[in-house]
């Protein structure tokens, strides 16, 4: 089979770092091909001109490399789609600007601080040799601070950010002004907060926290790009691999989540993918080739950063809630307990899926103890093991928190949201 | 494509509409073969070219990119009006035209396609060879660039290559991965999957175990903590005031002599010139632990009202569309005489991931370790599911020994580092 792929881009960032403004836009625009015979080769070029010229080079790498007669590409529904593609967006720069400006002003006596806002928008065209054709549009804005505490030798940081699907506008950009100022208020807290301490704990972690967990730990694991040559440790569906309390669903469209997409980039329409319920491993996300072999349906979990990137398996938006709500508790039931510590905000992690370990760094955390929060904490890494964290977790709380992300994958970067309840997991490694 | 570029610029500058301008064009082709247990997965290949252009208009730089000719007018134009709602930067300027002598690198031939992708393969195939084998992927990417500006500087940097090979192992729940990026084709590419083999068979019987003592940090890890280490060193921190460096100031150990030496042609990041056009020269950023320099390219030494000619070298470019930003070329360490006999029990950490979850304010990191073994009189036993944790700051001020050996890998000519204060939990 003959892919084909066309991405035209414009990208507009804003910055203003300790008041000093910096703008930037640019177009860029390529094309790619793919071709599969029991391998792929895909090849790309940013010389619109190439059309040709990339698919015979894909055909001529599908047929050099060595391939394997147990992959195969499952059958896709076909699909005619074409957005209505409006204009690139024209944004007031001088506006803007201002109003980043106005967002900075209560933050100016930080030692530093740097506000960003990017907006990209893309057309995408996608073609292949069964007949399905698609046009897509997509436009996301992103929007972060960080601000940096000093006082004498010590600095602390805090950031922030919000994503959204569509441009940049003025009543979103005056809704941030909360954001910008907790970012002050907290990195100026943890300049007196004290080191976390070491070792084994109970932890109450927070919706952001919660959806780092279930992202990175479990999310990755059911990528079944890893199922199939092995490196997850989620690998027998039906295994009960967690708490009961537990269901884990990536969302192709869960409401106001920077991850929504309809349609993949192998142009198969998203569904909604149980991955894990009531403790238990239901299913995996898949690309047409990881549906084709492991036999299993098309989920619409192929995602390509740009034309230059072959889609590989990919998370949307990635939820963690309660498989029962009658088994949920109140946030303040859940930090009812003698000692824990309770996680909030996250600084990133890591992940390795096969072996199952990960690590998480947390913006800040709180000792718990006898139900009340008491020291303020920083600089706190949790680490552990999937299935064990999974079958640790003890109480799931009822609101659901998601935030915004960009997530990282074979040096591509992709937008998704993550999320969930507050959580409580007990014998936690921290440090 | 340079020249339609340069030609709209130089009418713009007749006309006063712009006081200097600065073209940089770059070129790149890439092949990667990527393996999945015993077979060759997926064949790549990669075309990328185009220019970055910088203005300055009344004190203020603009910058904008473009992939053609027909867009040049539109790129220029777009890159002036960004320009007015910049920062100003009144001591700014580009670089003053000089004679740079080129050097060409690269020992590989950008047109014997099938012969290069046929040396890709046997290192690939070396690899899926080896018990264990899980995934791989070899790439051989060749680069080229030219940078004009008005002052009437113009540099060719000739096509130069790098050749990477990583490789994953996997035995039962134990999977080490590992890599080895080098600026033309080696014997060394061969040697990385038994390496690799060896690790992972050691993790597989290895177990978890905290550990507080002497650490070695291998040159991999080291590589890792010297990147979140040094970007500390950086004029863009220093003028956004987010780094706690100073000039003079003792920042690591009295053992640490860190140089950044783009001469250097055995690692990947070797160039006769910076992406602003300054030729380079090899500079120690820190003395025995002393901040000698920060690094600065042009924008951010005028921001700071420096001297331009002494503090300038560090410009980066990640490509034609990315704006030039601050970064350091090959690093090297000044090796010592450290020897591991020197140790009755030690930890020796190979590698670790997940850096970007350091706190690069405060220093402090807790990162998963990869690959690691506690080595007691000659014995190795490998750790597993554990974490490095502790502050670089401290760490580097704490250094027992280093070793004699420089190993080139990257961007990076080091030894290993003994270091106390880290734990391993």
């Amino acid at each position: 089979m003959i892919e084909k792929w066309k991405f035209t881009n414009y990208s507009v960032s804003f910055v203003l770092n300790n008041g000093e403004p910096k703008i930037s836009r640019k177009k860029y625009q390529g094309v790619s091909a793919r071709v599969f015979d029991k391998s792929f080769g895909f090849a790309s070029s940013n010389n619109m001109s190439d059309n040709d010229v990339v698919v015979e080079k894909a055909k001529k790498l599908a047929k050099s490399a060595t391939g394997n007669e147990n992959y195969k590409i499952v059958k896709k529904p076909k699909e005619k789609h074409f957005d209505s593609i409006m204009n690139a967006p024209e944004y007031d720069f001088e506006q803007i600007m201002e109003q980043l400006k106005e967002l900075d002003k209560p933050i100016k006596n930080l030692n530093s601080r740097t506000l960003r806002l990017i907006s990209k928008f893309t057309v995408k065209e996608y073609e292949d040799s069964n007949g399905n054709s698609l046009v897509m549009e997509d436009i996301f804005s992103y929007f972060s601070v960080i601000g940096v505490a000093k006082s004498r030798s010590i600095m602390e940081s805090w950031s922030e950010r919000e994503g959204w699907l569509g441009k940049i506008n003025e009543s979103k950009l005056s809704k941030f002004a909360d954001k910008v100022l907790k970012t002050k208020e907290k990195s100026e807290a943890l300049l007196s907060a004290e080191h976390a301490p070491k070792g084994k704990t109970t932890v109450v972690l927070d919706p952001e926290m919660t959806g780092l967990f279930t992202h990175e730990a479990v999310g990755h694991a059911c990528e079944a790009d890893y199922i199939l040559n092995g490196s997850s440790v989620l690998i027998k569906p039906g295994e009960k691999v967690g708490s009961s309390l537990v269901k884990i669903t990536d969302y192709p469209e869960y409401p106001k989540c920077f991850g929504n997409i309809k349609f993949d980039d192998e142009g198969v329409k998203c569904k909604p993918v149980i991955l894990i319920d009531k403790g238990i491993l239901k299913n995996y996300l898949h690309s047409s080739m990881t549906a084709g072999t492991l036999g299993s349906e098309l989920t619409g979990n192929a995602r390509m950063e740009d034309y230059d990137s072959p889609p590989i398996v990919r998370m949307r938006n990635t939820i963690l809630e309660a498989s029962d709500t009658k088994n949920t508790l109140k946030d303040d039931e859940i930090f009812d307990i003698e000692k824990g510590i309770y996680v909030y905000g996250m600084r990133g992690g890591a992940v390795s899926p096969i072996t199952g370990s990960f690590m998480f760094g947390a913006k800040e955390a709180y000792k718990i103890e006898n139900g009340e929060l008491t020291t303020h904490l920083r600089d706190l890494s949790l680490t552990g093991n999937i299935k064990q964290t999974l079958h640790n977790i003890e109480a799931v709380g009822r609101k659901i928190g998601t935030g915004p992300g960009y997530c990282g994958k074979e040096g591509q970067n992709v937008r998704v949201s993550d999320g969930g309840p507050v959580t409580r997991v007990k014998d936690m490694v921290i440090g | 494509m340079i020249k339609e570029y340069e030609k709209i610029l130089k009418q713009k500058l007749q006309s006063g509409e712009i006081q200097g301008y600065e073209v940089y064009y770059s070129e790149k082709k890439s092949f990667t073969l990527i393996s999945e247990l015993n077979r060759i997965k997926r064949n790549e290949w990669d075309y990328d070219h185009g220019v970055g252009i910088r203005v300055l208009v009344k004190n203020k730089i603009g910058f904008s990119s473009g992939q053609n000719t027909t867009d040049a007018q539109k790129v220029v134009n777009n890159a002036i009006s960004v320009s007015k709602f910049n920062h100003p930067n009144k001591e700014f300027s580009f670089s003053p035209n000089a004679q740079i002598p080129i050097t060409k690198h690269s020992s590989v031939d950008i047109n014997s396609e099938d012969s290069n992708l046929k040396k890709l393969k046997e290192y690939i195939s070396n690899c899926i060879s080896t018990e264990n084998h899980l995934m791989s992927s070899a790439m051989l990417a060749f680069q080229r660039s030219k940078l004009v500006n008005s002052e009437g500087l113009d540099v060719e940097e000739p096509w130069d290559s790098t050749v990477a090979l990583s490789t994953d192992m996997k035995k039962n729940s134990s999977s080490i991965y590992d890599y080895l990026v080098l600026p033309n084709f080696s014997e060394r590419f061969f040697d990385l999957p038994k390496k690799v083999k060896e690790k992972t068979d050691l993790s597989d019987k290895g177990s978890q175990q905290s550990y507080d003592g002497v650490i070695i940090i291998d040159t991999e890890a080291l590589h890792s903590l010297l990147d979140f280490y040094l970007s500390s060193a950086e004029g863009a921190r220093k003028h956004f005031k987010t780094t706690k460096f100073e000039i003079d100031q003792q920042v690591g150990d009295k053992k640490l002599t860190i140089l950044d030496d783009p001469l250097d042609s055995r690692a990947t990041a070797r160039a006769n010139y910076d992406g602003e056009g300054v030729a380079s020269k090899s500079k120690e950023i820190i003395t025995n632990g002393k901040l000698n320099l920060f690094a600065y390219n042009r924008e951010y030494a005028a921001l700071d009202n420096l001297d331009l000619d002494k503090y300038q070298g560090f410009c980066a470019r990640g490509s034609y569309s990315s704006s030039p930003g601050i970064g350091f070329s090959n690093i090297s360490l000044k090796p010592g005489r450290g020897k591991f006999e020197d140790f009755d029990k030690v930890a020796v950490v190979e590698s670790v991931f997940g850096l970007h979850t350091a706190n690069p304010v405060s220093g402090k990191f807790g990162l998963p370790i990869n690959n690691g073994y506690i080595l007691e009189k000659g014995k190795k036993t490998g750790i597993k599911d554990v974490m490095l944790s502790g502050n670089i700051f401290e760490g580097l001020k704490n250094i027992v020994s280093i070793a004699k050996e420089p190993v080139i890998n990257d961007s990076y000519i080091t030894p290993w580092i003994a270091v106390e204060g880290w734990h391993i939990v």
